[in-house]
């Protein structure tokens, strides 16, 4: 657990320094600053307008920074050969990859609160209600959201090199958002194939909350409890998956 | 002595496709004991990264036991190994210091034990000026001794150096060929393992060497031993021998004028016997008789060339 520290305070560190990290916040200030003035485009609902652009924005943002930051933080492990280092150490590797994943879920946190925080500034400018909660429930969704994408990220980077990585996790996002759209199209139709994949993918529109957020509209603590373990528990899969891949994988195979 | 750690007929086939198998070694039995510096040579694919590797726990054997210090490998028993990769690579924000740290909290040490460690190893690797530089600055000999230091904070008993010269100009390489000397000295009872495809380096540094080829070991013996003439020449120097005698000195062990007196080359112990006798029975004085020595780019070139199908 102590090396699971150490492992997720230097990717703390390595992130902060890492100049693609810089490029994402980058453009995640921009896409915040262009939905303000998206928003200031409409005559009416300018409040709501630019509330929608903020979390569709924070929840793009955090997307890619999950999707990519992740690759980007275990191949070079490998690539550069830093890992030898570590892993040359009494640290187990699924304290590495756990340590990885911890850092980059903490910087994750504190981007999508700097986002929101930034959202709720912004809307108090309007002379319409906070919506403290419903926002910060879509904000918390959002960085839940993202932990399990970069889980899925871990699970194909450690079985696949990076391009791969990338093709495959969007390709399990995009069928995760539609999942249902997708079985309500095939409803009939005898896709065997479908009907067996599809216990298989979680649905990460549960966890979308931003269209409610933006009309005040919030789960209840019930609803919310039950959204929240479903992504943990969906984050916890993939990431086991990716920790067992991890322990059976030869290291600097050649 | 005892043994440090030893490879059990091991086997690692790498996985190139579903039929395909590629032979990283293939039943190798190598052990070295405490206090040994164990050269690993062989030419490039001969399986000496994947030894090391399989030593680390990052490849897992085919078949086969490893054992470090009597013990099946596992995460605890690298608690005692200290390892520098080829080519080491820090992350680069990190000061020269704090990576010392890092890796020293890794190993389960803190405080004033832990800084304590840092301050002493980066002087021993002559980087104490260096201490609050980021490593990304840092020139490729600098990099090296300072995954020396990372590689000795935890007292290890059994030191891995993969290919430590790799790269480094003449300056570099005599002074990372020191510093292992000085690690040697600072941990008597360490075992090291050691990579290299410059032979003198090894020829200076190591007490034992294991040769390599296509994942098999070829030879694993003393330096003194692989060294020796494998036909067990002599040079031998007389001197007092007549003007008559010489012509048969020169025509029977090519005898040359030397400083010491008449040179002579002595192939095989019974020649050596009959050359002595010779000596006697004319009253020359034998000045001294030599094993003849190789080097160990000639006797390594003659192990490959004898097991070259």
């Amino acid at each position: 657990m102590r090396n699971c520290f150490w492992v997720a305070w230097a990717t703390v560190h390595e992130l902060v320094f890492e100049r693609f990290f810089h490029l994402l916040v980058f453009f995640s200030v921009a896409s915040l600053g262009m939905s303000a003035l998206l928003g200031s485009l409409t005559y009416t609902e300018q409040a709501k307008l630019t509330l929608d652009f903020m979390l569709g924005t924070t929840h793009l943002s955090l997307v890619l920074f999950a999707l990519f930051i992740g690759i980007s933080l275990f191949h070079r492990e490998f690539s550069v050969g830093s890992v030898y280092l570590v892993l040359s150490k009494p640290v187990s590797r699924a304290s590495f990859l756990a340590g990885k994943f911890l850092g980059q879920a903490f910087v994750q946190a504190v981007v999508v609160f700097a986002m929101t925080a930034l959202a709720l500034l912004i809307r108090l400018q309007f002379d319409v209600p906070l919506y403290f909660g419903p926002i910060a429930q879509a904000g918390l969704l959002i960085f839940l959201e993202s932990l399990v994408v970069a889980a899925i990220t871990y699970f194909f980077a450690v079985n696949a090199g990076a391009v791969l990585t990338a093709v495959s996790t969007l390709a399990l996002f995009g069928l995760c958002h539609f999942r249902e759209p997708v079985t309500r199209e095939l409803a009939g139709s005898s896709v065997t194939a479908w009907s067996l994949l599809r216990p298989l993918i979680p649905d990460l529109e549960v966890l979308n909350l931003k269209n409610l957020a933006s009309y005040g509209v919030s789960l209840n603590g019930t609803e919310f409890f039950y959204v929240f373990v479903y992504a943990l528990s969906t984050m916890a899969f993939f990431l086991i998956l990716g920790l067992i891949s991890f322990q059976h994988k030869d290291i600097g195979n050649s | 002595m005892t043994e440090s750690v030893s490879l059990i007929d091991v086997t690692k086939l790498y996985r190139l496709s579903l039929l395909r198998r590629k032979i990283g070694v293939e039943g190798l039995s190598l052990s070295a004991e405490s206090g040994q510096i164990l050269g690993v040579l062989g030419p490039n694919g001969s399986g000496k990264s994947t030894t090391f590797k399989l030593l680390l726990g990052f490849l897992r054997p085919t078949s086969g036991n490893i054992l470090v210090r009597g013990e099946p490998l596992s995460t605890a028993t690298r608690r005692h190994i200290g390892y520098l990769p080829e080519n080491p690579r820090f992350p680069g924000f990190i000061f020269a210091d704090q990576a010392l740290k890092y890796y020293g909290h890794l190993h389960g040490l803190s405080g004033a034990v832990l800084d304590k460690k840092c301050a002493e190893l980066l002087e021993l690797v002559g980087l104490k000026h260096a201490a609050h530089e980021r490593v990304r600055g840092f020139s490729k000999g600098m990099g090296q001794r300072l995954a020396i230091a990372q590689s000795l904070l935890n007292d290890p008993s059994l030191l891995i150096f993969d290919e430590p010269m790799s790269g480094l100009d003449p300056v570099g390489r005599i002074e990372v060929r020191d510093l292992i000397r000085k690690v040697h000295e600072r941990f008597p009872q360490a075992t090291i393992l050691l990579s290299t495809h410059i032979l003198s380096d090894a020829e200076n540094l190591c007490s034992h060497i294991a040769l390599l080829r296509k994942g098999k070991l070829v030879r694993h013996g003393a330096m003194t031993e692989v060294l020796k003439s494998p036909a067990q020449n002599f040079q031998v120097v007389i001197r007092g021998v007549s003007a008559e005698a010489r012509p048969k000195w020169e025509k029977e062990w090519g005898a040359i004028d030397g400083p010491m007196g008449l040179q002579l080359r002595v192939h095989g112990v019974k020649d050596l016997e009959r050359c002595l006798h010779l000596a006697q029975d004319e009253g020359d004085e034998v000045v001294d008789v030599s094993s003849e020595k190789v080097s160990l780019e000639r006797a390594l070139f003659q192990e490959t060339a004898e097991v070259t199908p």
